[in-house]
């Protein structure tokens, strides 16, 4: 692992702010519930988690899907996901109405696997932007440490409910489980903390090899997914907060690119007018975008007959779908056009300094 | 007339073993109506109240001893009911099936218990008899159901381990809620299980809810779908129709390469045969998740198609 330290690049805004986004919100929340609150899914924490969900989670599904389709170059460079998996994705909830007793439940199911697997990848984009900023070229093997104790996490809460013998519910949409045997699931646990180790292991042997220790913000990724996935089954009132502090990630990564983006395409000088000004009209429309998405869309299935809980399920799972195809793609970090704004800093935008435009090349 | 005597003769008789088999059946339920019941009740905190479980420690001593360890660390905990059959039974999931998967101790607890099964006592109204596979007598492990009504054809086959002390007007509300399949449409969890000693000290601060009236509520259906998510009564044309609409979009998405092959290059090619492939695993999906029950491995090997299937995706419009 080669480094080249450039702590002034590390932060898309400052060391407290990117931590509280990246994972500080999710131990904070976690010690609160712990410490003070409950376990339980009591009715204040549902409703805490749904009213953050309109302020937060609902905007990050607008965000991708706004970043795809504001502008025509990048509709041309990712055509087959602009133009056919919307279209995939309403043959999905179209078999779903037609059909509610045999594809709906497997429509949610996909999602329900699915959803996992995008936070780990994020969290593994997030870990590798914040090496990448840290100035950090992660050996090959590094790579696979890493992604084996994120995948780990993943593997392990899966495969764990997958144990089940009977369905789950998802808004009033029962679907069915693989029934994987508990072994299983018990060397799934194994695999994941033989991959927790190596990854300590990793980060004691970097420290001594650099005689410094491994930025907190290349580790906090993958230790925020272990608290979601392993510590958050222990405590149902934390995870109806999982999604939400999934997205708070997701929007300081987003909030930053679009302001670097936009600044460098229309040529806009830094100020703080501009940060203000373009956050409050990006948060704005993609608050009404999450509002149109979650909320007024569920309403034409109940419009076409069926019950408000089915209707929600079905648009969820395909919002949440298509957003997975979206992100998938516009995300890539070995592109160049994605991970050259993604270095972006807010002294850059803010004022022109000349040390914040040193910033390090594409490694990924 | 000597004809007439032969007739007669076996209608006494008959008449004589029937009087002697009810005589001996009213014998054995009186005998059974008073098993010892255990010093130690089981109270499940349910989402309509509380249901105390009263237990058989003569007749089933595995059993008793298995559920109240389970109960005593909290294995019940987060369960829920699983299963409604009106006029049958209401059965509560497994313990793997809870909201909070089980610690490794907890896990550990859960053994299959050889099963305890005796002629002694019927399946009557209100006991309490412990579920198993069909065909592996010894594989009780934690879920067990309330009966709603007399079910003899269990008798000798299933262990009853006790019986429902108080909490008739939980199982009504239990019963009320739609279902769909044998499932409640809405979750109805054991928010908390615990072991009480002394009963009397109990009902001093909880009141006695008989079950005299339990079971006496129409349950209504939701739809066919079972609780393990199957379709088993899901018509066959429908599932035809379904197979046509998948295979007709992978033509389509096929004929759509064809004729753009030219326009969109190699990388776009692959992203619309990665469609396909999405396609045709969400239809093997639907297809084989049911099977997951009767095969050990099918659901790993399953789970683990969907993520090599969700690997393929992240190579969807690549760069080139």
């Amino acid at each position: 692992m080669a480094t080249n330290s450039s702590t002034k690049t590390r932060y898309f805004v400052n060391a407290p702010v990117d931590f509280f986004f990246i994972g500080g919100a999710s131990f904070i929340l976690f010690a609160f519930l712990l410490l003070f609150y409950t376990d339980a899914r009591t009715p204040e924490v549902i409703t805490a988690a749904v009213m953050l969900s309109w302020a937060i989670n609902w905007p990050h599904f607008s965000m991708s899907t706004y970043r795809l389709y504001q502008s025509k170059s990048n509709i041309q460079q990712y055509p087959i996901t602009a133009y056919v998996i919307p279209f995939i994705v309403l043959g999905g909830v179209a078999l779903s109405f037609t059909f509610p007793d045999i594809v709906a439940p497997y429509f949610v199911k996909l999602f329900m696997l699915w959803s996992p697997y995008h936070f780990s990848g994020q969290t593994l984009g997030i870990t590798f932007i914040y090496a990448m900023r840290s100035g950090i070229r992660l050996s090959n093997l590094e790579r696979k440490v890493i992604t084996s104790f994120v995948l780990g996490t993943y593997f392990l809460s899966t495969i764990r409910a997958e144990t089940s013998r009977d369905g789950y519910t998802f808004y009033g949409v029962q679907y069915p489980s693989m029934q994987i045997p508990q072994w299983i699931a018990n060397i799934a646990e194994y695999a994941m903390w033989a991959a927790i180790i190596a990854f300590v292991a990793m980060i004691i042997y970097w420290s001594y090899r650099n005689r410094r220790i491994l930025p907190l913000m290349v580790v906090l990724p993958g230790a925020t997914q272990y608290l979601w996935f392993v510590q958050s089954v222990y405590m149902p009132s934390f995870q109806e907060f999982v999604p939400m502090l999934h997205s708070l990630q997701y929007i300081l990564i987003a909030w930053g690119i679009q302001l670097k983006e936009k600044m460098e395409v229309k040529k806009i000088e830094p100020s703080k007018k501009y940060v203000v000004t373009e956050t409050s009209r990006w948060f704005a429309i993609n608050f009404i975008g999450g509002v149109i998405l979650f909320y007024m869309l569920p309403d034409i299935g109940v419009a076409l007959g069926y019950t408000s809980l089915f209707s929600i399920a079905i648009i969820y799972a395909a919002i949440q779908i298509h957003h997975f195809f979206v992100d998938g793609v516009i995300w890539k970090l070995k592109n160049k056009t994605v991970s050259h704004p993604l270095m972006m800093t807010f002294e850059e935008l803010t004022a022109v300094r000349p040390e914040a435009r040193q910033t390090q090349p594409a490694t990924t | 007339m000597k004809r007439s005597m032969r007739l007669r003769l076996p209608f006494v008789l008959r008449l004589l073993i029937i009087g002697g088999l009810l005589f001996f059946n009213t014998s054995l339920a009186a005998q059974e109506a008073s098993p010892q019941v255990a010093r130690e009740h089981i109270i499940f905190s349910t989402t309509y109240g509380d249901l105390v479980f009263a237990l058989y420690p003569d007749i089933a001593p595995l059993h008793v001893e298995q559920l109240l360890k389970l109960t005593r660390l909290g294995v019940f905990d987060y369960a829920q009911v699983m299963r409604v059959i009106p006029g049958f039974i209401v059965q509560f999931s497994d313990t793997y099936r809870r909201l909070k998967p089980l610690t490794r101790e907890q896990a550990n607890a859960v053994q299959e218990i050889k099963g305890e099964f005796s002629q002694q006592i019927r399946h009557t109204k209100g006991r309490l008899t412990m579920a198993r596979y069909d065909d592996k007598p010894d594989s009780a492990t934690s879920s067990f159901s309330i009966l709603l009504g007399d079910a003899p054809h269990l008798d000798g086959e299933y262990t009853i381990f006790g019986h429902i002390e108080s909490g008739g007007s939980v199982v009504n509300k239990i019963l009320s809620v739609p279902l769909k399949g044998e499932a409640p449409s809405q979750r109805i969890a054991i928010n908390r299980a615990y072991v009480v000693d002394d009963i009397d000290a109990y009902f001093q601060t909880h009141s006695r809810d008989p079950i005299d009236n339990m079971g006496q509520v129409q349950t209504t259906q939701l739809s066919v779908q079972s609780p393990d998510g199957s379709q088993k009564s899901v018509p066959q044309h429908q599932i035809n129709q379904l197979i046509a609409i998948l295979l007709s979009a992978i033509i389509l998405v096929s004929l759509l390469g064809v004729l753009l092959q030219k326009h969109i290059g190699p990388n776009r090619l692959v992203s619309l045969l990665l469609v396909n492939v999405l396609i045709g695993g969400f239809g093997l999906f639907m297809l084989l998740t049911p099977l997951t029950a009767s095969s050990t491995w099918l659901g790993f090997v399953l789970f683990m198609a969907i993520f090599g299937l969700f690997r393929l995706m992240s190579r969807f419009e690549k760069s080139s």
